[in-house]
């Protein structure tokens, strides 16, 4: 199971799905708010902490029967599989973390390479960028060139109520603390890290190797918090060594 | 003629095509798919305070602020990837004194196999053009605000609240409004259901009314709440009018008058049962009344006309003066006593 992380949505792992689909069952979704899903299901109450969101990971799980889920989470989803683990162990085999933070904000003995202030940034870049962002993506995610009227029905849709779920997602994302959990991570986990992730840095990635029993942590030349995007290649050994 | 030459040899350098890129009025920069810079022109290097040969081992996300290059590592990263171009997107770049707003525009370039090879891309500086922006968002985020005030104002008084646009079309309703009915279709409120269908044309008229004239609705009415129970109330709709003066928004409440009203209209009905109570009692005591003026009339009239016979004989006696005046006054008196008696005895047949 691909889960995706803010910004983005399940097509986000289109590099590295084919090396996989010969021997597992490929499993791919979109957040409540991202990509293709239906928007009426947003709940703000639900989707107030990240446990919202693990919540529909097991549900799907439960949704179509799976078991010994092999679960590649992207950024925040590393942290999501973390809680969906602890809240139904049976269901998952082993989990990956790409680019994964257990907490983005800095404390006075954690780094985690954010301000507040950095925050309040991005929200407002966010803002400022909503329009354009939602007209490149739309034709995208409805993936029908031929019938641009689609993506001008979705972007119409995504204007009238994505923003606040967006602000809200990254709001949930960013001030997350997953670090207590990580000690009882019960299933083997795989970090896989970019050399140069201005997001996401190494010394993150190696507290969530220190801190999770059974960790491993593969660290890519690539540079960016999209590894699976800029060395596909690269996360797709690291995966397929692992699992 | 070597003037003419040095022109048109200054023209051709300055619309070389190096030219045109180093100097440009927007910054031109291309990257790899892992964002390091292989190329820059020299306006984007001036605009961010910086040489050419600073860039030689820098990332395209390095040149933007940290809230920036968030939102770029997230979202516009990975659309580079996924699409083939990126348009119209606000950041900031540089630092310090060279922080400035830029639209980012980029083409992405990918192999046979779609894998991003080099992403060009130019920076348009829009500072000033932020400036009315964010101003533009600020005054949207302030009408946002009163639009949620209204809205916590219209669901903390206990009356039921709505809008309606100039048309009578409703487009807004506080809770209470929608718990009452157990309806949140706003059209179902434009149609007025939640009016007992015997009553609302009468309210349909009153409203129409407001509509076309501008004139302030009160009325009261009774609606039928989810359990199908009629309550009344007092409902009354303010036109609320923009700088120029034309109608914007109708603003409506209903104020419950149920209890009042109950009271109101059994006490109505008392009273109208009492004046049937006494109506009936005249009418059934006008015989007796009758004979009573009658009988009595009688008794008084025979003393009177005794009275009234003896006059003459008096009249004949050789009177003094006084005497005459006290008997003028007695023949006076007789007669209005007598028509006294006449009008009473009229009136009581007449009841």
């Amino acid at each position: 199971m691909f889960a995706h992380g803010f910004g983005s949505d399940q097509n986000s792992f289109n590099a590295i799905i084919p090396a996989f689909e010969k021997d597992y069952k490929i499993v791919l979704f979109d957040y409540v708010g991202a990509g293709e899903s239906d928007l009426t299901f947003y709940d703000e109450q639900r989707y107030k902490s990240l446990e919202g969101y693990a919540m529909d990971v097991i549900d799907i799980c439960h949704a179509l029967d799976l078991r010994d889920v092999i679960f590649i989470g992207h950024s925040v989803s590393s942290m999501i599989g973390l809680l969906a683990v602890e809240q139904a162990p049976t269901l998952f085999h082993k989990l990956v973390f790409i680019g994964p933070s257990p907490r983005y904000i800095n404390d006075d003995v954690y780094e985690g390479g954010m301000e507040l202030h950095d925050l309040e940034g991005l929200l407002e870049v966010m803002e400022s960028n909503y329009l354009g962002w939602s007209s490149t993506m739309a034709p995208a995610i409805v993936g029908n060139p031929d019938r641009p009227e689609l993506g001008e029905s979705l972007t119409a849709t995504f204007q009238a109520s994505d923003p606040e779920i967006a602000k809200n997602f990254a709001r949930v994302t960013f001030f997350s603390d997953c670090r207590a959990k990580l000690p009882f991570l019960s299933v083997p986990s795989l970090t896989i890290q970019g050399q140069d992730d201005f997001l996401t840095s190494i010394s993150v990635a190696q507290y969530v190797q220190e801190h999770t029993p059974g960790n491993q942590l593969v660290i890519l030349s690539t540079s960016g918090h999209c590894p699976h995007l800029s060395d596909p290649d690269g996360v797709i050994i690291a995966i397929q060594n692992f699992i | 003629m070597p003037n003419r030459d040095a022109l048109a040899q200054e023209i051709e350098r300055l619309t070389d095509a190096e030219f045109l890129y180093q100097h440009s009025p927007c910054g031109y920069v291309s990257f790899n798919a892992e964002g390091q810079i292989l190329r820059i022109n020299k306006t984007f290097c001036q605009w961010l305070g910086l040489t050419q040969e600073d860039y030689a081992q820098r990332t395209f996300a390095s040149l933007l602020d940290n809230a920036a290059a968030l939102f770029y590592q997230m979202v516009v990263m990975p659309m580079l990837h996924r699409e083939e171009e990126a348009n119209e997107i606000n950041m900031k770049f540089g630092q310090g004194a060279h922080n400035f707003d830029g639209l980012f525009n980029a083409v992405a370039h990918k192999d046979a196999q779609g894998v991003l090879l080099v992403v060009n891309a130019t920076v348009h500086k829009i500072t000033n053009r932020k400036k009315y922006e964010s101003d533009l968002l600020q005054a949207k985020k302030e009408a946002l605000q009163g639009k949620k005030k209204f809205e916590f104002l219209s669901n903390s008084i206990p009356n039921l609240i709505w809008t309606a646009l100039p048309s009578g079309e409703v487009n807004f309703i506080n809770q209470r409004l929608e718990d009452y009915f157990e309806q949140d279709d706003l059209s179902w409120y434009s149609n007025l259901m939640g009016f007992p269908e015997a009553e609302r044309a009468v309210v349909q008229k009153a409203w129409n009314h407001s509509m076309q004239t501008g004139a302030i609705l009160d009325l009261e009415a009774t609606m039928v709440n989810q359990n199908g129970d009629p309550e009344w109330f007092l409902l009354r709709m303010e036109p609320f009018l923009n700088e120029h003066g034309l109608i914007e928004l109708w603003i409506g409440s209903a104020t419950t008058i149920h209890k009042n009203k109950v009271q109101q209209l059994a006490a109505q009905s008392k009273l109208t049962k009492n004046l049937h109570t006494a109506h009936q009692t005249i009418s059934n005591n006008k015989g007796l009344f009758s004979r009573i003026a009658f009988n009595q009339s009688h008794m008084i009239r025979k003393p009177l006309a005794n009275i009234m016979g003896l006059i003459p004989l008096l009249q004949e006696e050789l009177l003094s003066e006084e005497g005459f005046f006290v008997l003028k006054c007695m023949v006076e008196s007789t007669e209005e006593l007598d028509v006294l008696i006449k009008k009473v005895v009229d009136q009581t047949t007449s009841i």
